[in-house]
């Protein structure tokens, strides 16, 4: 099952960077467009803007099955691993429940976007709802990864298996120059 | 409740949730909507309605996913981003490194300058100081120390030039501010160019002043021909086409930033490829990296977002201004006692995070106080940079003290930093006196 997700959570974030290469096409093309030719690509903004829910919410999952979310580890440090990862499973607890009740929210924002139709105004008036939905299938993957991490952590808690998350730092040191 | 006192405690709160390893998005997020919930269904002397809380904070945190993100301005910041990727990636920001190198190495401390120039202009592309000082501590501390550097000049040079990046554009931070502050990101990147360079120039001044007068701090490295200076320059000419197609674009008003991270994406992809930088294996790398980082930036802009509406709605913000346009001081004073709080977080923590955390608080105050928005941005970033090299914690330090290992003592970085800490303070303090400086160029723009 956990590798089922991963494939998913690389799958959405692989989608993320097209719809960001879509972008940078689409906008690149609008710009030479209204600038040579006064003729941008019809509605290239409200596009780009709906477009880039997918580049924000899809790799949400993906960052947090590699543990890479921005925390502070220098006043825990000094601890034993053991309670390093006490810490860090009570934040993927708190993460869990705030975030499905984001994923919810977001769930009924969608519904009600699908069920008045709305869209943006514009020459090609753009569905709203799809672009919705996607926000709350990445919020959904999110919290998806999370309640597993959760129950991953919480086993590797008990069995002393578990390890405590390299910090920023740590993951900096990994860089290399090419 | 009285919602200053709800203010106040969530604030108190969130710092204890990121001391205990919660991060910072989950935090906010977390802080802000439970906030919402009291400071909606518990108003100062009423009973308290879940319901209604409950209800108020539900619907914000539907709708503003989706409106915030959606949203032209923002775009920018993962359009900066892959292109720094894309650049890192085809070795442009290396090829800076060389090129500053060859032609500083006769200068005394040319080796320093040279990481001085590497450090920003890998900073600007990669937006991580952190990331900066590993990277180029792997590259640039080796090889000072191989020319008998002091270990004090090599390492703090790099610690400490790794912060520039949050200057020079286009920096995310810069992006970010100019979100949420609802300024113009035009002008906010223009602003941060002049202070940018001008730090970066202080920093170089101090190095050759130092070497100068004690060559044996930081000696001459060998000599290299002006043929090969000349060949050297080859190397820089990508980084320059890609900062005139973003900058140039900006500043003659022909693009909007967001248009013009587009630009400078595509150009950097194009670059690559013509060059044959980019193989394959690079290209995957440049767009996973860049789409992690994204994902880890927007999760901190949720969080902040549910948190800035907590905040609002508490008003703590006001309190604060009406308390501060009271006291009997120069507004300056309120304004350096305001900017403390960053040096103070910026020891701990990740400067997107601070500036986040602290914009919805700290931003009314300064503009009540009647101070330009677009130049506090580039005085607030300055001071998130400081943070990042104040001892005793400083985490640019802590990064290359795990680059260098027991080569050098940590007591030998933080006394390396020092110069380059009053050098900073020094650039800070002609900033506050002479806003022309970061105002100037935004004031240029044309069509603006």
């Amino acid at each position: 099952m956990l590798k089922f997700f991963d494939l998913v959570d690389r799958g959405a974030l692989w989608l993320s960077v097209i719809a960001l290469l879509f972008i940078t096409t689409m906008t690149c093309i609008s710009v030479i467009g209204r600038y040579f030719f006064s003729a941008p690509i019809p509605d290239d903004l409200v596009m780009s803007e709906f477009t880039m829910v997918i580049v924000a919410f899809l790799p949400l999952a993906a960052v947090q099955a590699a543990r890479e979310h921005v925390f502070v580890t220098i006043f825990s440090d000094w601890l034993p691993n053991r309670p390093k990862v006490a810490m860090e499973l009570f934040g993927v607890y708190l993460g869990a429940f705030i975030f499905i009740i984001v994923t919810c929210a977001v769930y009924t924002d969608f519904k009600q976007a699908f069920d008045v139709g709305a869209y943006e105004e514009g020459a090609l008036e753009i569905p709203e709802a799809p672009f919705r939905f996607i926000v709350f299938v990445g919020l959904l993957l999110f919290s998806i990864r999370l309640v597993l991490d959760a129950i991953i952590s919480t086993k590797g808690f008990f069995t002393g298996e578990a390890q405590a998350t390299m910090s920023e730092e740590d993951r900096a040191l990994e860089i290399e120059i090419k | 409740m009285e919602p200053t006192t709800l203010g106040g405690w969530g604030l108190f709160v969130m710092l204890a949730l990121i001391a205990v390893r919660v991060p910072i998005a989950f935090c906010m997020a977390f802080i802000g909507f439970f906030g919402i919930i009291l400071a909606v269904g518990w108003p100062a002397g009423g009973e308290f309605d879940f319901e209604r809380g409950f209800d108020a904070a539900w619907a914000y945190i539907a709708f503003e996913p989706f409106s915030f993100i959606a949203n032209f301005p923002i775009i920018a910041v993962p359009l900066f981003l892959m292109m720094g990727y894309v650049a890192f990636h085809a070795g442009f920001t290396k090829d800076i490194y060389y090129t500053a190198r060859v032609w500083l190495s006769q200068l005394n401390g040319g080796l320093a300058m040279a990481s001085v120039a590497g450090c920003a202009m890998f900073a600007a592309v990669s937006g991580s100081s952190l990331a900066t000082a590993a990277a180029m501590g792997k590259l640039a501390v080796p090889e000072m120390l191989r020319y008998k550097y002091h270990p004090g000049i090599a390492t703090g040079v790099v610690a400490a030039s790794g912060t520039l990046g949050s200057l020079i554009p286009p920096s995310i931070l810069m992006v970010l501010y100019g979100i949420f502050t609802e300024e113009s990101i035009g002008q906010l990147l223009m602003a941060g160019l002049i202070p940018g360079i001008m730090s970066a120039g202080i920093y170089m001044g101090m190095v050759w002043i130092r070497a100068t007068i004690n060559p044996e701090l930081a000696p001459k490295a060998e000599h290299v021909s002006w043929t090969d200076r000349f060949i050297a320059l080859k190397g820089v000419w990508s980084i320059l086409v890609l900062f005139l197609i973003v900058m140039g674009g900006i500043y003659t008003g022909i693009v909007t930033p967001t248009e013009a991270a587009a630009a400078g994406c595509a150009g950097a992809w194009i670059l690559g490829f013509i060059t044959r930088r980019l193989s394959k294996e690079a290209s995957k790398d440049a767009a996973i990296e860049t789409a992690k980082q994204v994902a880890n930036v927007f999760a901190l802009v949720l969080g902040a977002k549910i948190f800035v509406g907590f905040i609002a709605l508490t008003g703590v913000a006001g309190h604060l201004t009406g308390w501060a346009t009271t006291l009997d001081v120069e507004p300056i004073w309120i304004l350096l006692s305001l900017s403390l709080v960053f040096v103070v977080l910026g020891t701990f923590m990740d400067p997107l995070g601070m500036m986040l955390l602290t914009l919805p608080v700290v931003t009314p105050v300064i503009q009540n106080l009647g101070y330009d928005l677009v130049w506090f941005g580039v005085i607030m970033v300055k001071f998130l940079e400081i943070g990042l090299i104040t001892p005793p914690v400083g985490l640019n330090v802590y990064v290359l003290k795990g680059v260098v290992g027991d080569a050098v003592p940590l007591e030998t970085i933080f006394k390396g930093i020092l110069w380059f800490l009053a050098m900073d303070i020094l650039t800070l303090v002609v900033l506050i006196l002479y806003p022309e400086i970061s105002l100037w160029l935004p004031q240029q723009i044309i069509g603006n």
